[in-house]
């Protein structure tokens, strides 16, 4: 019995590296996973400080300049660098959708995998709950949590979190319901092992795949829906740089300065599509089916 | 008799519905009832600080806020089932008035992004399964990713501006207009926006075509037709799309419910009153009473057509209704 736990834990260490050839062979992955950190890596430029201006510094004798060779992007109708401005945008967005992820998938899987180990009243509780929490139209829901909220990037988090905690239930909760009446987790228990080692040691490792491809989803949702937060005016506060909110302001002089909406515009959508190419890359070479929202 | 009534799938489902109704009417009031942010502050702003106790406890109790939390949901929770859905502190209207006025727009919305994306969605999900990894494919593929990818609110806004600015063109600059009243401004106000949210909401439509069509095509009743006789084209268009329009039709009635309530954005943009720009407003306003009931309202609508869709897919899968 230990010796087939062995042979178990072994087979899930095993194939690591050959995952990652077979991601980057794989079309759709590699170029995602290469999209995605150019992006990221601009974005720890700028939390560094290394991008070459201060995203809000003004300089009036520099005011909505085209793009150059010293303002990549162009400037804005204050004189700030337009790049490190959208350097600036990535942080807070991936730092809220990296944050809003985190917390919907440790609460979301936690809850999903012991409604579907436990069963009973639990089950239908948590079953219950994310029926709720589905009610209502994704974007709805976190826009009324982030107008009750007091505004900031942590809070912005939260409200992102609450729509992604149903989800990460539904994803963890089936597969569980079959690993629970597996042989190896029907001999764990006959050892006496209790509840909580065995999802931790045999549960958990089994979902892990799925695991995977949904946080790399859900990462993608959360930029998309911190953006449209921010451009509604419900994100991050100013003066903080945010992709939506930079949208929404280039809007009044995007025929005197289309560079304003074209840098936000571009790192948004590369952003998104990049975590979608991933997510699609990882379901193939992990098998895994992506579920659509 | 009656066992066997409780027993019927139909049935557990529309209970089911409710109960989540229930929950989301809870949840609903715990977010915007018990979480700080004062009515009284939202109602008078700075002039808040200026009332004596006297007038802040008979405002509490005017507002009903003195009162036990739960108290408080009841009454909340009767009135909505008496058709009460509050006045919005601002405009002096009834939630209920404004509701009338703007569910139709966003109905109206809906339905022409839905049959936008219905014909996006379905027409290169079924060209890009039928030439599985060649030019279509792709170029189906890459018309979904960008669909995934371009956020509603970014497309919305340059074609807006692009439109408004370079061509002329902004319907949506005049007042709204209504259909029965001025049908072809009411269109051209429309189908921008409509198509723009048709086009993000196309994306898992055709995702899903394509998935389920590929599944289907599979199947030996399709290389029986072929060998028949029948065409290509219908056997694609006829054999395989009937067979695997199920998951087509739960996704498209899911997206429809989504477009009901998620249509806030594109609305906001191209000043359209309907249901989204209402609890917009509301939250910009404070008026809790108008962000309370129209979240609600949205929600209902949201869980209605997933029962609509769910019971639909019973109706029409002969293998569902067997069980």
């Amino acid at each position: 019995m230990t010796a087939a736990i062995i042979t178990q834990a072994a087979d899930a260490q095993k194939p690591k590296s050959r995952r990652f050839t077979k991601l980057m062979r794989n079309g759709a992955g590699a170029v995602g996973l290469c999209i995605v950190l150019l992006i990221v890596l601009l974005g720890v430029l700028s939390f560094f400080g290394l991008m070459p201006y201060d995203p809000l510094a003004q300089d009036a004798s520099a005011r909505m300049q085209a793009p150059s060779a010293a303002h990549w992007l162009g400037t804005d109708q204050f004189g700030r660098d337009q790049l490190s401005r959208v350097a600036a945008g990535i942080v807070n967005s991936l730092m809220v959708a990296v944050v809003a992820t985190v917390i919907s998938a440790v609460v979301g899987i936690g809850l999903g995998v012991l409604a579907g180990y436990l069963r009973g009243v639990f089950d239908v509780i948590v079953g219950a709950v994310s029926n709720v929490l589905f009610a209502f139209p994704s974007l709805l829901l976190a826009l009324t949590l982030a107008s009750v909220l007091a505004r900031n990037w942590f809070t912005v988090s939260i409200a992102v979190a609450v729509v992604f905690v149903p989800i990460f239930i539904r994803v963890a909760r089936g597969p569980v319901l079959a690993l629970r009446e597996v042989e190896y987790v029907n001999a764990a228990k006959a050892t006496g092992m209790g509840p909580l080692a065995i999802v931790w040691r045999h549960i958990l490792p089994n979902i892990s795949n799925i695991v995977i491809v949904q946080l790399t989803l859900s990462l993608s949702w959360a930029v998309l829906t911190e953006a449209s937060l921010s451009y509604l005016g419900l994100g991050t506060p100013p003066p903080a740089p945010s992709l939506g909110s930079m949208v929404l302001e280039s809007q009044t002089l995007v025929t005197i300065a289309p560079w304003l909406l074209v840098g936000p515009g571009i790192a948004l959508v590369l952003l998104i599509i990049g975590l979608n190419l991933l997510g699609d890359g990882l379901s193939d070479v992990l098998d895994v089916t992506r579920e659509d929202r | 008799m009656l066992r066997k009534l409780f027993e019927s799938p139909v049935l557990r489902r529309i209970l089911a519905a409710i109960g989540t109704l229930i929950g989301v009417a809870v949840l609903v009031f715990i977010m915007l009832r018990a979480l700080p942010g004062d009515q009284i502050q939202a109602a008078y702003g700075t002039e808040a600080a200026a009332l004596s106790p006297e007038q802040r406890t008979a405002l509490e109790a005017y507002y009903g806020i003195d009162q036990p939390l739960f108290v408080q949901f009841f009454s909340w929770a009767g009135q909505l089932l008496t058709g009460n859905l509050g006045i919005s502190t601002r405009g002096q209207e009834t939630v209920a008035n404004m509701t009338m006025q703007s569910l139709p727009v966003t109905f109206q919305l809906a339905l022409l992004a839905i049959i936008i994306a219905l014909v996006i969605g379905v027409g290169f999900g079924v060209l890009a399964a039928a030439a599985k990894g060649k030019f279509r494919d792709w170029l189906g593929q890459s018309i979904s990713l960008l669909g995934l990818g371009v956020p509603t609110f970014l497309l919305g806004a340059a074609i807006l501006t692009i439109a408004a600015q370079l061509l002329g063109f902004n319907p949506n600059g005049l007042p709204y207009a209504h259909p029965w009243e001025n049908p072809l401004l009411n269109f051209n106000q429309m189908i921008i926006p409509a198509a723009v949210l048709g086009f993000s909401v196309a994306a898992p439509i055709l995702r899903t075509t394509r998935a389920s069509f590929l599944e289907v095509s599979e199947l030996d009743f399709v290389r029986t037709a072929r060998a028949k006789g029948i065409s290509v084209k219908r056997v694609r268009w006829n054999h395989i799309l009937r067979n695997a329009s199920l998951p087509i039709v739960t996704m498209t009635g899911m997206q429809f419910g989504f477009l009901l309530g998620g249509a806030v954005v594109i609305e906001q943009i191209f000043s359209l009153p309907g249901l989204g720009r209402q609890v917009l407003l509301a939250i910009n306003q404070k008026d809790f009473a108008v962000v309370q009931s129209t979240v609600l309202i949205i929600a209902l609508l949201f869980v209605l057509v997933n029962l609509a869709t769910d019971l639909l897919y019973r109706r029409i899968d002969p293998r569902v209704r067997a069980e």
